[in-house]
């Protein structure tokens, strides 16, 4: 069985395989470079409570690396570089799948971001298809 | 090594437990808002949501918003999923485009944040107000973060992000604009404020809207004036304002870009 990792910016298991064991890990180190305070906090974990997740407190590569299974782990892919730090990490000791999050709209080829006009055009026509 | 706790009776029992667990977090932001965390809170708010009366009302403090981004941003709802359901209730894309396009701004700041990641800090651009930016003070006042400057519109706003970690966005907006142009703090001050406590807070859509409103990622400036405020607000906080016959947003635009900035250009 894989070792899912749920991070901050995936909270649902259903993005994840089901056969799994799902895992979210509280990293004072993000805490303090994300300068997350309680509010956020509590409703991180409001939601981790309906959720078949188990919640640990400490760095997040050395618990992982304690609970990863011999199947290795999967996660979500994020753009936070501090999570991906991470994913980096773990890849050097583990076997790691990293999921594509659901995709808002598929946009083919080189994407201008200078704007987000420039991409609205390139988006529009499908989003409201 | 033992999990965290995951049963508890009460709210203010999970408060307890989480305040004895993270006395570093808890010392940044005591505070716990009313919002609730999770999916069932999530659906209940999508299933209220009028998707056909957001864009006519959505700059409207009581207009019809979705309130769902500290819920699309910790991925509890995918925006996918909350477009779907929206044109599902709208009955097609085209009549709630407004409302579409705004999920895409989301979409939009994060393929940014792919291409820049820390990069999100820096100043994309330069300002387009005449100033540099060392013009612009490194820490935001004290008066602002306490919800004390004497104005009842930025003190309600303070007040509300600090109790809650949720703002309306023109709220937003109206706040970030007074921080960087009209007391000239620099706005990796106000966007490090913002997520301590936005529940919706990252550093993509948080730092790079600060950089719209600041013009280091836009054509130029953005302000407002009393007008507008209380145009959007029912004119609910200039009426009891301690400030309201000395009030800064009280001016034309062309007269407040003329005081606010070094050229003209703002709108």
């Amino acid at each position: 069985m894989k070792l899912a990792w749920m991070h901050p910016d995936c909270l649902n298991t259903d993005w994840l395989p089901p056969d799994s064991r799902a895992v979210f890990v509280f990293d004072d180190d993000y805490l303090a470079a994300s300068g997350w305070g309680l509010k956020r906090i509590m409703f991180v974990y409001e939601t981790l409570l309906e959720l078949p997740v188990e919640i640990y407190r400490g760095p997040t590569v050395d618990i992982l690396a304690q609970l990863a299974a011999v199947d290795g782990i999967v996660t979500v892919d994020t753009p936070d570089p501090w999570l991906q730090a991470r994913i980096t990490e773990l890849r050097g000791r583990f076997a790691v799948d990293v999921i594509p999050p659901p995709a808002f709209v598929e946009l083919k080829g080189t994407v201008n971001l200078q704007r987000f006009s420039r991409y609205w055009n390139k988006a529009e026509a499908k989003l409201l298809a | 090594m033992e999990p965290l706790k995951k049963q508890f009776s009460s709210r203010p029992e999970l408060a307890a437990y989480l305040q004895q667990q993270f006395p570093a977090a808890t010392e940044r932001d005591p505070e716990i808002s009313p919002w609730r965390g999770g999916l069932a809170e999530a659906l209940r708010k999508l299933a209220e949501f009028k998707p056909q009366r957001y864009a006519a009302t959505r700059n409207h403090l009581d207009g019809q918003v979705s309130g769902l981004s500290p819920y699309i941003r910790h991925g509890i709802l995918s925006l996918a999923a909350v477009k779907t359901q929206a044109v599902a209730v709208a009955g097609s894309a085209q009549v709630i485009a407004k409302f579409i396009s705004e999920l895409a701004w989301r979409d939009y700041w994060q393929r940014l944040y792919v291409q820049w990641g820390t990069g999100v800090w820096l100043d994309r651009e330069e300002y387009k107000t005449g100033w540099s930016p060392s013009d612009y003070a490194a820490e935001l006042p004290a008066d602002i973060q306490e919800g004390r400057t004497g104005l009842g519109c930025m003190d309600f706003f303070s007040r509300e992000l600090r109790s809650t970690g949720y703002l309306h966005n023109h709220a937003r907006m109206w706040l970030a604009a007074y921080v960087v142009h009209w007391r000239r703090v620099q706005w990796q001050a106000g966007a490090r404020w913002f997520l301590v406590h936005l529940l919706d807070g990252d550093a993509a859509s948080n730092n790079l809207s600060w950089q719209w409103v600041a013009s280091t990622f836009s054509h130029k400036p953005y302000i407002f004036n009393r007008e507008n405020l209380e145009k959007f607000t029912s004119g609910r906080f200039c009426q009891d304002c301690h400030s309201k016959t000395q009030c800064p947003f009280e001016a034309t635009y062309p007269d407040l870009s003329a005081r606010l900035f070094q050229i003209g250009g703002a709108a």
